[in-house]
């Protein structure tokens, strides 16, 4: 499979559309610059600056024509910065995906081999309607043209065009009518269809993964690379004594829960027994169009911060902090969730995560014991409660419909917290620092600042499993609990319409 | 709209930006090495040569390095120490304050390395 998307800030989209949609009705045309960024299935474009034209750079005659010397400029430009160049033209009159007229695939062909010539990628073609819907293909002088599956504009709010062809609205079916009243057909239409993927399912990414997938969404995908242990059972919501004794995977646990939960006619599930700070767990978090972190370390949450702002990937990010009492008893619990998108600050910014913490988990040693002891530090904070965390799944939930339904058009807020003690419910402000290399990363793509790297416990992790799963005890079981499992399901199957 | 794209790898970004700082960067055994001179402390005024490992700087400037590669003889009243591939040194582990807030964090990083040379005895 070789996917093509496109993505643009707000931002850009507001740019561009202010030059394309005329008031004058006529067509018009611009071009802008994109950075390449490379997922695992999926390959984005990710435009980061328009090209706007100059005095006979571009002729408006009704439809609209680039000059070859326009389309030489910012090819040399882009190429210049190691990017790519796209042509924008729009169809004022037109509604939804756009397909190509002839004279936009001569054109678009035309320039194909110069575009591709100097910069040393692929040109990109974009086309707005007058209704705002963006439709994208990617050129190669060889092979011609290839659609785009979908362009998402990325800021406080998350809207993406789909190319009804090749990602098609799922049907709705009756287990989602009570959703769809909440928001219509469209809304759910839109919802459905967007690639989402949950890095962590601990306690609130396994109950996240579960409640998106009951929401009708068709492709929800997990990311962890830990065991299940008894101690995670207090809170681990579906996960058996079983599966610890079996030696059961995070995301085998979470798979299964999301299958028996799943609303959607084909669900199209993932699992990904990896590590976001790995080089193949970004690339495939990079195939994703939203991602939840559910993950508490700096240097996981400093990838999925980076790729927000450097692949326009929006991060719904949230956490429990609970203050016990030395002696026993409880001193306070707070929640947050935040959007980590362009037009929000990022995590570094509003103070989640610290340079120095990711640095030193990026070296191993957050939660070495020995070296913590000797440096004078704490430990990482260990308590959770199971009685709290739904509060932070509904917390960060909340922020997504804020993102992608936009109720009353407002998008999303400031990070919110709330606090158990007080009962209150805050907006936390920041601001951007002028200084922060994540968000003036933006639109980088692949030239984003390598923060991956091997992750020698995510290595452990999983070759301790695979060799637990040798044991004859633990073969047996697994054995047993895959006929159970799949036995239910054909049952499921035969019985339920 | 304007994009500032990182446009190098952190490690050629990390050495021009020592170079434009005058700290005579140097690449050698997986290291890159430069000058520091502390202000304050039993190194005042010394140019000390100290280091940090390639694969530390790969993320600059998303993430700052964690350790501080020093000559043995640069020693701390109090210290977390690992072997440095550079014989004769070795490699003190510091986290550094505020990140992210100043506009050059080549400045940034420069100061954590100064002020950490002034706790030298």
């Amino acid at each position: 499979v070789n996917r093509f998307a496109v993505a643009m800030t707000t931002d850009l989209d507001t740019e561009a559309r202010r030059h394309l949609l005329r008031a004058d009705g006529q067509e018009d045309v611009c071009l802008a610059t994109y950075a390449p960024s490379s997922g695992a299935i999926r390959t984005s474009a990710i435009l980061n600056m328009l090209v706007l034209p100059g005095a006979g750079e571009r002729s408006v005659h009704g439809n609209a024509s680039f000059a070859g010397q326009y389309v030489v400029r910012a090819a040399s430009e882009a190429a210049a910065r190691g990017l790519g160049v796209a042509l924008l033209h729009s169809h004022p009159g037109g509604g939804g995906w756009q397909g190509m007229s002839s004279i936009d695939e001569q054109t678009e062909r035309s320039y194909a081999r110069v575009a591709e010539t100097i910069t040393g990628l692929p040109l990109v073609g974009m086309t707005i309607a007058g209704d705002r819907t963006w439709s994208a293909r990617s050129w190669t002088a060889v092979r011609g043209h290839g659609d785009a599956e979908s362009v998402r504009v990325v800021g406080s709010v998350l809207r993406v065009s789909w190319n009804d062809r090749l990602r098609p609205a799922p049907r709705t079916t009756a287990a989602q009518v009570r959703t769809v009243s909440a928001w219509g057909e469209a809304m759910q239409a839109d919802l459905t269809r967007l690639r989402v993927l949950v890095v962590g399912v601990g306690t609130v990414g396994l109950d996240l993964a579960i409640r998106l997938v009951q929401a009708g969404i068709q492709q929800v995908a997990i990311m962890d690379f830990d065991t299940v242990e008894i101690l995670n059972l207090d809170r681990l919501i579906t996960a058996t004594r079983l599966d610890a004794a079996l030696l059961r995977s995070k995301v085998y646990v979470a798979l299964r829960g999301m299958r028996a939960a799943a609303t959607a006619r084909m669900p199209e599930l993932q699992g990904y027994e990896l590590s976001v700070c790995e080089p193949a767990g970004l690339r495939a978090a990079l195939d994703y169009d939203l991602v939840f972190s559910c993950v508490d370390r700096p240097w996981p949450r400093a990838v999925l911060n980076q790729i927000a702002f450097s692949d326009l990937i929006p991060v719904v990010d949230g956490g429990l902090a609970i203050e016990p009492f030395q002696g026993g008893g409880m001193r306070n619990a707070t929640w947050r969730a935040h959007v980590i998108t362009p037009g929000r600050p990022c995590l570094q910014c509003n103070g989640q995560i610290a340079g120095a913490q990711v640095a030193r988990d990026r070296a191993g040693l957050f939660d070495d014991e020995t070296y913590i002891r000797t440096a004078g530090l704490k430990l990482p904070a260990r308590e959770n409660v199971s009685l709290l965390a739904p509060s932070v799944t509904a917390s960060m939930l909340a922020q997504f419909v804020s993102l992608a339904v936009a109720p009353g058009g407002l998008g999303v807020p400031d990070g919110l917290r709330y606090s158990v003690s007080t009962h209150t419910l805050e907006h936390i402000p920041a601001e951007t620092q002028r200084g922060c290399a994540y968000e003036n990363a933006l639109g980088s793509g692949d030239r984003r600042a390598e923060l991956t790297a091997t992750h020698p416990s995510a290595a452990e992790a999983r070759e301790r499993r695979a060799a637990g799963a040798q044991r004859p005890r633990v073969r047996t079981g697994r054995l047993a609990q895959r006929l159970i499992e799949t036995a239910s399901a054909a049952a499921g199957r035969l019985w339920v319409p | 709209v304007t994009a500032q794209l990182v446009t190098a790898t952190g490690l050629e970004v990390f050495v021009a930006a020592l170079e434009a700082a005058g700290a005579e960067p140097l690449l050698t055994a997986g290291l890159v090495s430069y000058t520091v001179t502390p202000v304050t402390g039993a190194m005042a005024d010394r140019a000390v040569r100290t280091g940090v490992t390639v694969e530390e700087v790969a993320p600059w400037p998303v993430a700052p390095p964690h350790w501080i590669h020093l000559p043995v003889e640069v020693r701390f009243p109090a210290t977390n120490i690992r072997p440095s591939p550079v014989p004769g040194w070795q490699a003190h582990s510091r986290d550094i304050g505020a990140w992210g807030i100043a506009q050059l964090p080549i400045g940034a990083w420069l100061a954590h390395v100064r002020g950490v040379l002034g706790g030298a005895v």
